[in-house]
């Protein structure tokens, strides 16, 4: 046999078996516009929350006023109790709830420092985290500006009087994603994984194929791993380049790593996927295992890349365990040269961990249909 | 149906990848999202601080930095070009300036400011940075302005008042540390559960039909019972594995579950009547094994961003709120939460049931397909 005809009957087989196009060109289109969907309108919108007015004095209104003008935060009810309130949040109505406790303008007066009372559903940290923040915000500003009266009383020039409310404070700039889109958040790196799972797929249900056929498949080695790499090679480029140029722009997704650099860190993850994906291939009985044992590892893998739950609090065992995926150093290294504009010097233990990867599954592709091939002579 | 639940069962002690799906592969998944997240709080954030002070107040500051949980100062850098460098290579997730003449700024009643450069890149672990390092600050800063007021006053009470007019006190409602495990694995294993429930189906049928027994099955027999006895051991495994994860949340764990746990178990039971319905639909539309394992996949692989758990449902545009309505697990996690945390009255619950129970006349159009084909 000739190369070219391992090409084409590879072609062949690739490309007439409905569930690998239907995995490996529309599964890949489909994601591509489907997953960013729940984040597609970018910010949360205002949060609606009850405020439990018990003092009802003109300064727990002026408090009410300022939380109401907060842009995360809209008074949706006043209760007359906590209870009602928490009843309306259980019901949905309302994301939180805010007490003024009784006698709040008394105390202020007296100097008895009164506590306002921030609650909100923590089952939903995102809703959680902006009430709070909203409400704290607000909240202080008032507290800072009841102490700038309070110094002026005591005859001090307004000036120092603003100053003095508190000895320093903090400023904090969000590098690489400024207005914490959770869209720039997730998608980058949910991509590569997409890029890594499809493609595995694809080569699972081809390799479960060959090996659930009766009849004989005899090529060399060589062409048959040639051609693959050539045909899902070439496929899987052109869908990099998709997600991470085409569909970046789509969503405004920033992209700051040169196109150069993309292709170079790419290389080594496709070849590293490509190679796994015949191995996996090699080792199935038949093509429907594929999709199953793929789709079983991707939550597992995407909770233990280290951008969403921090590597510092994942256990050891599972970030080892989860380097053996090309998805892992993939998601690390685009990240921080796409979205955090990294030199490609600081990604070099990543890319090099791909070129041992795909090494690595070379080997082991080769010796599994090295095995597969004995026994079929035999 | 007691035939065909008979028939099935030893079909799935004869095949290793059926007996896999409904045994270990369940229980290493669900263990390995348990492991994955079982610190529950991120300690030791790593970050970097830049002094450009050097004074004791400084160094009080990052004293105290390292005294909150959250916080762990890695490294103090000379200049913002290390700092900012390490914040790339994602050894440290944010960056502290402390700016010259701080110490000096302060006696001076200047104000001076730190700041703060936080990788927002990483979302949730930015969150907690922000929220860690704003209370050792204004803490740190309080305490400072406590001091000097009480050097003024020479009261304590007062002083106390001059430098905290008001107090807020946070509560977090049903999830009382604030972890991330119980908001995170509660919702991340019932994911992969709907996942397995509807690759076992399809496995189940697809199986059958490859191997071309399903006339053993169907043939001679009311399709309809033949269906469901097929697909009882599964129910009945799923069902176990639910119940097993309820009891390991809120039994072991330290969440007392608030609510009615059997209305949550039969509420289970009504998700798993409905994946099994959703993927004989799919295998049904045309009899093709892999085909319809696709369409799983498509279907069943993107669901937990539509949940609503991390991102808020009523933030998303309107493709995706339809996508999550169409997740039946989506309305199941809503009842689980009202159930465990809420401990809402089951009657405030029996729309999110009527929600599940829309997905089950499937099961007719598969048993009117079912009956074509044999």
């Amino acid at each position: 046999v000739s190369f070219f005809d391992v090409l084409k009957f590879e072609f062949k087989n690739i490309f007439t078996n409905i569930p690998i196009v239907l995995t490996v060109i529309g599964g890949v289109l489909f994601y591509s516009f489907f997953y960013p969907q729940p984040y597609a309108n970018e910010v949360v919108k205002t949060l609606e929350i009850s405020v439990v007015d018990l003092d009802k004095s003109e300064l727990s209104r002026k408090i009410i006023h300022s939380l109401d003008a907060t842009p995360e935060l809209n008074i949706a009810r006043e209760d007359l109790s906590t209870n009602d309130a928490k009843k309306a949040l259980i019901e949905n109505k309302i994301k939180g709830i805010i007490v003024i406790p009784a006698h709040f303008k008394r105390d202020l007066t007296l100097h008895v420092s009164p506590t306002i009372a921030v609650g909100a559903d923590a089952n939903y940290f995102l809703i959680f985290g902006s009430v709070v923040q909203g409400a704290l915000k607000s909240i202080l500003t008032e507290s800072a500006s009841i102490k700038v009266a309070n110094l002026l009383v005591k005859n001090t020039p307004l000036s120092s009087a603003k100053k003095a409310y508190t000895p320093y404070t903090l400023q904090t700039i969000n590098l690489f994603n400024q207005d914490m889109s959770y869209t720039y958040y997730v998608i980058p790196a949910v991509f590569i994984l997409i890029l890594q799972q499809t493609l595995l797929i694809g080569l699972g249900i081809l390799g479960g194929f060959y090996n659930e056929r009766k009849e004989k498949y005899s090529a060399p080695i060589w062409m048959k791993i040639t051609a693959r790499t050539l045909i899902f090679g070439t496929l899987f480029s052109m869908h990099m380049l998709f997600y991470l140029g085409f569909s970046f722009d789509f969503f405004h997704i920033p992209h700051l790593a040169a196109a150069f650099d993309i292709v170079k860190f790419g290389i080594p993850f496709i070849l590293a996927t490509i190679f796994l994906g015949i191995f996996f291939g090699g080792l199935l009985k038949n093509q429907e295992s594929a999709t199953p044992i793929v789709l079983f590892t991707s939550l597992p893998l995407i909770f233990s890349a280290g951008f969403i739950w921090p590597k510092e609090a994942i256990p050891e065992i599972v970030t080892y365990f989860s380097l053996l995926f090309p998805c892992t150093p993939a998601i690390q290294g685009f990240l921080r040269l796409n979205q955090m504009g990294a030199d490609f010097s600081e990604v070099l233990v990543q890319y090099g961990l791909l070129w041992l990867q795909a090494i690595l599954y070379l080997l082991l592709s080769i010796y599994v249909l090295n095995k597969k091939k004995q026994k079929e002579t035999l | 149906m007691i035939e065909t639940f008979k028939l099935e069962l030893k079909e799935i002690k004869n095949s290793f990848y059926l007996l896999s799906l409904l045994t270990w592969i369940p229980l290493v998944s669900f263990l390995l999202i348990i492991y994955i997240f079982h610190n529950g709080v991120a300690h030791n954030l790593p970050i970097s601080v830049v002094d450009n002070d050097r004074s004791n107040l400084s160094r009080e500051i990052i004293t105290q930095m390292e005294a909150n949980p959250s916080l762990h100062v890695k490294s103090i850098y000379n200049d913002l070009h290390q700092a900012s460098k390490s914040i790339t290579q994602s050894t440290t997730y944010a960056t502290i300036v402390i700016p010259a003449h701080f110490k000096r700024d302060v006696v001076q009643k200047k104000q001076p400011q730190i700041t703060a450069f936080i990788n927002a890149q990483y979302l949730l672990i930015a969150k907690m940075l922000h929220s860690a390092l704003s209370t050792t600050i204004s803490q740190s800063a309080a305490r400072i302005d406590f001091a000097s007021n009480l050097a003024k006053d020479g009261q304590a009470k007062s002083a106390l008042n001059a430098t905290l007019p008001i107090n807020v006190q946070v509560t977090p409602f049903f999830n009382t540390y604030k972890n991330y495990f119980l908001f995170l694995v509660s919702a991340i294993i019932p994911t992969l559960w709907q996942i397995l429930i509807v690759v076992a189906t399809i496995s189940s049928f697809g199986k059958t039909f490859k191997e071309k027994k399903e006339n053993q099955f169907f043939k001679n027999r009311n399709t309809f019972m033949a269906i469901i006895g097929k697909t009882l051991p599964y129910t009945i495994a799923y069902l176990g594995w639910g119940i097993l994860f309820l009891l390991y949340m809120y039994g072991y764990e330290p969440w007392k579950f608030q609510g009615s746990f059997s209305v949550t178990i039969f509420a289970m039971l009504l998700t798993i009547l409905a994946y099994e319905g959703m993927a004989l639909i799919f295998f049904t539309i045309n009899f093709h094994y892999t085909r319809a394992l696709s369409l799983a996949a498509l279907y069943t692989a993107p669901a937990f961003a539509f949940l609503g758990i991390t991102f808020p449902v009523s933030s998303m545009p309107q493709f995706a709120h339809t996508w999550h309505n169409l997740l039946p697990i989506s309305h199941y996690l809503k009842l689980q939460i009202a159930q465990a945390s809420y401990g809402v009255s089951v009657i405030d619950v029996i729309p999110l049931l009527i929600n599940i129970a829309y997905f089950l006349p499937a099961w007719l159009i598969v048993w009117f397909k079912i009956r074509r084909a044999v």
